[in-house]
C-alpha cells in the first residue's frame, strides 16, 4: 500500500504530473513576463506543450558512438529533478518521505541535473557542447558553495537536516528569511545559474556556444530536457519556499509564494546582460560566498 | 562563431583566445562581373543590391562615379534628399547594430526596445522613399522621388522620437556598470595597427584617427552642413559603442539642417546618354566606414570593369589583431563591433589535431555525430 502511495506521489501529485504542469505555466509566466518587459506579445500559456508535442513528433538522431552517455544525460537531469519532489513538504508541513538529512539527499539530486549538462557536453566532439559543458562546470564549483551553505544555514537553525522539520520550524516561529536575510539573498543569487538564466547563462549562451550542451540533441530526447526545465521552474522556487519563504499549510499557499519568486527571478534575468565566465565567478566568490557564509556563522554561534 | 559568411578560426587554450584567423569569399556573387553586362542605367539597382543596410550608400557611390565619368553635378535640392536618405539610413544601420551588440552580450531586454525604437527611423524612411530598404531613390544625375512639404513636419516628429530613443540609449551605455564590464578594454586595436590595417569607419574613429570621407572628400551636401567626426582615442569595444552613439546625434542633427534647408528647384537633370572612355573613382562614406566605386568605361552604354570595395572588407583583415589574449565569451562581441556585413550562411568547421597535426573541414552537424 505504501508503496503504491509513494508511486503515485512521484508520478501524479506532486510528482511527474503535477509538477511538470506547475513547473510549465511558471515557466510560461517567465516568458510572458518577460516579453511584456521587452516590449513584445509572448507565447500562449499551451506553448510549452506545444513544443514538447512537437518535439515528440519529429525524428530522434542518436550518435553512432557515444550513444550511453548521450542518452544518459537527459535521463539523469529528469530524475535529478523528479526525485527531491518526494523529499520536498509540498503544501503541507510534511513529505512523502522524511528522515534526518534528507536536505543533503535533495541538494545532491539537484546537483545531479546539472551534472547531466556536463555529461551531455563533455562525451561530444563538438567544440559547442564541450565549451558550454566548460563553462558549466566552472560556474558550478562557484554557486554550489554558497548555495550550499545558505541551505545549511536553514537546516542548523531547524536542528535537523530535514526539510520537512525546516517547514515546521518555521510555521511554528517565522520565515527564516526575516531571521537570515543575507543566506536568503545568496540562496536566490545561486538560483540564477542553477535554472541557467541571466546574468549567468553561459553554458547556454545562444551567441558564444549556440546552445551550448544541448546541441546535438533532437526529437524525444530534446523533449526530456525541455520537461526537465520545465520541472526545475517549480521544484527550485519551490526549494526557496521550503528553506527560507516559510514553507505553506495547504497548496494554494504555496504555489503563491512560487509565483512570487519567479517574479524576482524574472526581474532580475531581464535586467541584466550576461556575465563572462570569470566575472560570474568573481562574483560568487567576492559577494555571494561571503554574505552566505556571515549568516552560517551567526547561525552556528546562536544569534 | 557567426551566422553570417566568414570563417573564423579561433584557437583556444582554456578560454583564453591564443591565435586567430579568417577567410572569405563564402559568398561570392559575382555582382562586380555581372555589373559589366548591364547597362549603366540597369546597374543602379544592381549596386543597390549589394548589401541590404547600406544599399543607399551603394548606389549614392554608384551614381556620384557615373556622374564623375559624364562630367555633369546633381542639382543642390537632389543632393539634399540624397544626404536626408544616407543619415537616416545611417541611424536605421547604427540603431540596428546596438541592438545585435546588446544581444550579443546577452542583454534581450535592451535589444528589443532598440529594435522598437528603430522603427521609427524605417517608418520616416519609407514614407521619402515607399520602401523600407533598396529604397530606388538615386539615379544618375539627381533622385527620383521629390520630399514634398507635407511629410517635412512628420519627418520632425520622428526625428524628435529618434533623439528620445538616442538619449536613453545613451544613459543605459553610460552607466550600466555591466554594458561597460562587458566592453571596456576589451578588443582593444591601437592607433598604428589601426592605421597600418588600413580600417576605416567608426572602427578606426574610435582608434583616435580623424577620417571620414564626408569631410575629407565632401559629397552630396555635407559641406554645407555643420557637424563634427565622433573620435575616441580608447580603441576598445566600448569606444566604438560611444563613436556610434556619438554618430546618431550627429545624423540627427545633419538631417534636420537638411531638412530645414531644403532648397527648392529641380531634383534630376536630364537623362545621360554619353559615356566618354575614362576610368573614374569616387567614394562615399557608409555606416561602416569608406566605400569605393571604381569604374572603367570603353564608350558604349556598358562599364567595362565595376571595382567595389566595401568597408567590412577592411575592417575584418584587423580582427585577428583583435581577438588574440581575449577570452572566448568576447569573440563575438568583438567580431560585432566592428559592425561586420557578409551576406549568407556558411557552417562549416574545421577541425585541428594540433598533436597529430592532421585537418579537415567538416559540417557542425556532421562533428557532432562524429568521435577520433
Amino acid at each position: 500500500m505504501q508503496i503504491i502511495e509513494i508511486l503515485f506521489r512521484l508520478l501524479v501529485y506532486p510528482g511527474l504530473i503535477f509538477a511538470f504542469l506547475i513547473g510549465s505555466m511558471l515557466y510560461w509566466l517567465y516568458r510572458k513576463v518577460r516579453a511584456r518587459f521587452q516590449a513584445r506579445r509572448g507565447p500562449p500559456w499551451y506553448q510549452v506543450f506545444a513544443d514538447i508535442i512537437k518535439l515528440l513528433s519529429k525524428e530522434t538522431i542518436i550518435p553512432n558512438e557515444g550513444k550511453f552517455f548521450f542518452l544518459l544525460a537527459p535521463v539523469l537531469a529528469i530524475i535529478g529533478c523528479l526525485a527531491p519532489i518526494i523529499l520536498l513538504p509540498i503544501g503541507s508541513p510534511y513529505a512523502t518521505v522524511s528522515f534526518t538529512g534528507d536536505l543533503i539527499v535533495i541538494l545532491i539530486f539537484l546537483i545531479l541535473s546539472n551534472l547531466a549538462l556536463i555529461i551531455a557536453g563533455i562525451n561530444s566532439r563538438s567544440p559547442y557542447k564541450t565549451i558550454g559543458a566548460f563553462g558549466e562546470a566552472s560556474l558550478m564549483i562557484a554557486y554550489e558553495l554558497p548555495l550550499v551553505l545558505s541551505a545549511l544555514t536553514a537546516g542548523i537553525y531547524a536542528g535537523n537536516l530535514s526539510a520537512a522539520n525546516i517547514v515546521q520550524t518555521q510555521l511554528s516561529k517565522r520565515a527564516f528569511v526575516l531571521h537570515y536575510p543575507l543566506a536568503t539573498i545568496a540562496f536566490t543569487l545561486c538560483m540564477l545559474p542553477k535554472m541557467g538564466k541571466r546574468p549567468f547563462d553561459i553554458p547556454e549562451a545562444e551567441h558564444e556556444v549556440i546552445t551550448g550542451p544541448l546541441a546535438g540533441y533532437s526529437g524525444a530526447l530534446l523533449a526530456l530536457f525541455e520537461i526537465t526545465s520545465a520541472i526545475k521552474w517549480f521544484v527550485i522556487p519551490g526549494l526557496a519556499v521550503i528553506l527560507f519563504f516559510g514553507g505553506s499549510t495547504n497548496i494554494i499557499e504555496f504555489l503563491g509564494k512560487c509565483i512570487g519568486i519567479t517574479l524576482i527571478l524574472t526581474l532580475i534575468d531581464i535586467h541584466y546582460p550576461r556575465f563572462r565566465i570569470d566575472q560570474s565567478f568573481k562574483f560568487f566568490v567576492k559577494i555571494a560566498l561571503p554574505i552566505a557564509i556571515v549568516d552560517f556563522v551567526r547561525v552556528l554561534l546562536g544569534w | 562563431m557567426l551566422k553570417e559568411a566568414a570563417f573564423f578560426k579561433v584557437e583556444v587554450k582554456g578560454e583564453k583566445v591564443v591565435s586567430a584567423d579568417m577567410r572569405i569569399g563564402y559568398n561570392h556573387r559575382g555582382i562586380e562581373d555581372l555589373a559589366t553586362k548591364k547597362t549603366y542605367h540597369q546597374n543602379i539597382f544592381l549596386c543597390e543590391r549589394v548589401c541590404g543596410i547600406c544599399s543607399h550608400c551603394h548606389s549614392t557611390c554608384y551614381c556620384q562615379t557615373i556622374e564623375d565619368l559624364a562630367g555633369i553635378e546633381a542639382p543642390a535640392r537632389a543632393r539634399y534628399i540624397r544626404t536626408i536618405v544616407a543619415e537616416l539610413e545611417r541611424l536605421h544601420s547604427h540603431f540596428l547594430w546596438f541592438g545585435v551588440a546588446m544581444h550579443v552580450i546577452g542583454f534581450d531586454t535592451a535589444f528589443m526596445h532598440i529594435w522598437k525604437e528603430r522603427e521609427n527611423i524605417m517608418e520616416a524612411i519609407e514614407t521619402i522613399t515607399g520602401k523600407r530598404v533598396n529604397y530606388a531613390v538615386n539615379t544618375i544625375g539627381g533622385v527620383r522621388r521629390d520630399i514634398t512639404p507635407e511629410i517635412i513636419p512628420y519627418l520632425q516628429a520622428q526625428l524628435i522620437k529618434i533623439r528620445t530613443a538616442a538619449t536613453k540609449i545613451e544613459k543605459f551605455v553610460t552607466e550600466d556598470r555591466l554594458v561597460k564590464a562587458r566592453t571596456k578594454e576589451v578588443g582593444v586595436l591601437d592607433k598604428n595597427t589601426a592605421k597600418k590595417m588600413c580600417v576605416v569607419g567608426p572602427t578606426v574613429r574610435a582608434s583616435g584617427v580623424e577620417q571620414d570621407v564626408r569631410k575629407d572628400d565632401p559629397y552630396a551636401a555635407y559641406n554645407e552642413l555643420d557637424w563634427n567626426i565622433v573620435t575616441y582615442s580608447e580603441g576598445d569595444v566600448l569606444a566604438r559603442v560611444l563613436v556610434r552613439l556619438g554618430e546618431i546625434f550627429q545624423s540627427i542633427n545633419i538631417t534636420e539642417q537638411a531638412l530645414r534647408n531644403l532648397p527648392e528647384g529641380e531634383i534630376a537633370l536630364e537623362e545621360v546618354q554619353e559615356f566618354p572612355e575614362r576610368e573614374v573613382f569616387d567614394r562615399v562614406e557608409a555606416h561602416r566606414g569608406e566605400l569605393v566605386y571604381y569604374i572603367r568605361s570603353n564608350g558604349t552604354n556598358i562599364p567595362e570593369r565595376v571595382k567595389i570595395r566595401t568597408p567590412s572588407f577592411m575592417n575584418n583583415a584587423a580582427l585577428p589583431s583583435m581577438l588574440v589574449g581575449e577570452s572566448i565569451a568576447d569573440v563575438l562581441l568583438i567580431v560585432a563591433s566592428i559592425d561586420p556585413c557578409f551576406s549568407c550562411t556558411d557552417r562549416s568547421v574545421m577541425v585541428i589535431d594540433k598533436e597529430k597535426n592532421r585537418s579537415f573541414i567538416t559540417t557542425l552537424e556532421k562533428l557532432a555525430r562524429r568521435r577520433f
